[in-house]
């Protein structure tokens, strides 16, 4: 799918994470096997510079974080939550079926009967494919004003023993303002999907499936790995013909990192320096990802208007590309919530 | 020049950060360094290197350094 979608523009970028850390020893405590061993030196092959994961604690959930985010950003941009036209929310971890995370964002954050509620469950490649629904709805000018909440708690849905997992993945929400903006440089859109990787990213038991399915998230790597190593840099090149901007011409991509390896050796793929492409401390954030980039790399200090790259991509397989020139982008460092 | 056998194996073992030596008919999965995290890092290094991506079907089939230096560089 290819798609430019006019006067739209990103006003801002908020991302939590819990204050709970787990080190990599607490991680590994108690874990003295073979096979525990083994993952340890995966994982330390996957991010070498390995810190500690934030999870949430035993009452928080995804979408308290993604509620958080929001709340702040709202604040920061002095918008009144009377102004948003819809709310987009993506999690795998609504507190509820029903209502659903839209709903209860809604009333949390004192949204109006007149802003429409949209769920999904995107998950890691959720942050381009958020923005063009967003930007689709901004762009006639009906809707003036939206906001994107991204909710993972993934440490809730990794077995126990997944310590290559555990050790890859940190819970966050964010959150995300968009605005119709006229006459703006338009945002070029490429997405997809491709379902022969259905089986690669999975939470069979916790859908309403009667099986005997694992309740736990189950990851076929080298599957994912491989196909978005082949995928993405294809995808960019794509992007910078839809688009008319060579990627060397841009500012900054934002790429979502399932992990640094992943990360690097796309970078050296793509043939882009590590300092156009920053990276974030906090790992993977399923769809908060990409936020947790921006907030942990975004300056007001940058100059502007910036031409910007961003790519996702995920469970699906599921992929998303854009371009946009950004202005006036406000983002807050990452928020890290004691008491979540 | 194409690689060697031998140079090919040492560039294998350099691929996979193996701390371990690696010999040419060396089956890799018994040695235990060829796990998925591996081969992603090989499917990278072979790309870098000779330009050609492989699948992890075609790595499934090869178990040993001399099986994988048939594949990439030909016999």
């Amino acid at each position: 799918m290819r798609d430019k979608l006019v006067n739209a523009s990103l006003r801002g970028v908020a991302t939590c994470v819990p204050g709970k850390v787990v080190t990599l020893d607490e991680l590994y405590s108690g874990y003295n096997d073979a096979e525990s061993v083994k993952q340890l030196k995966k994982a330390a092959k996957l991010t070498p510079d390995l810190g500690g994961r934030h999870v949430v604690n035993s009452t928080t959930t995804a979408m308290d974080l993604a509620n958080r985010a929001a709340s702040h950003l709202l604040e920061t941009l002095r918008w009144d939550p009377l102004s948003i036209d819809v709310i987009i929310t993506s999690t795998v971890e609504p507190d509820a079926l029903v209502p659903s995370a839209g709903y209860n964002s809604h009333k949390l954050l004192g949204l109006s009967s007149n802003c429409m509620v949209i769920d999904t469950t995107l998950t890691c490649g959720a942050f381009v494919t958020a923005l063009w629904f967003a930007a689709g709805l901004l762009t006639t000018g009906t809707f003036k004003r939206a906001l994107i909440l991204f909710g993972d708690a993934l440490s809730t849905e990794l077995e126990p023993k997944d310590l290559l997992s555990r050790a890859m993945f940190c819970d966050a929400g964010s959150a995300i303002a968009m605005e119709h903006t006229p006459n703006r440089t338009p945002i070029s859109f490429i997405c997809g999907v491709d379902v022969s990787g259905l089986d690669t990213m999975t939470l069979l038991g916790r859908g309403y499936r009667q099986n005997q399915e694992s309740p736990y998230l189950s990851i076929d790597g080298l599957k994912l790995g491989a196909f978005f190593y082949g995928k993405i840099p294809a995808l960019l090149d794509n992007l910078a013909c839809f688009s008319n901007t060579p990627i060397g011409e841009v500012d900054y991509l934002f790429l979502h990192q399932p992990n640094q390896f992943m990360r690097s050796a796309l970078l050296s793929k793509i043939g882009i320096p590590e300092q156009k492409a920053p990276s974030t401390q906090y790992g993977n954030c399923g769809g908060s990802t990409i936020p947790a980039i921006i907030c942990d790399n975004w300056s007001s200090r940058e100059r502007t208007p910036l031409s910007i790259y961003i790519c996702g991509f995920g469970a699906g397989y599921s992929w998303g590309a854009l371009h946009m020139m950004v202005d006036e982008l406000i983002t807050l460092p990452v928020i890290i919530e004691k008491d979540l | 020049m194409k690689d060697t056998l031998e140079e090919f194996t040492l560039f294998i073992k350099e691929a996979f950060m193996s701390e371990l030596p690696i010999q040419p008919n060396d089956d890799l999965t018994a040695l235990g360094v060829y796990d998925s995290i591996s081969k992603l890092m090989l499917i990278a290094a072979v790309d870098r290197r000779f330009e050609v991506v492989l699948t992890p079907q075609q790595l499934k089939r090869c178990k040993t350094p001399r099986e994988l230096y048939r594949l990439v560089v030909g016999e």
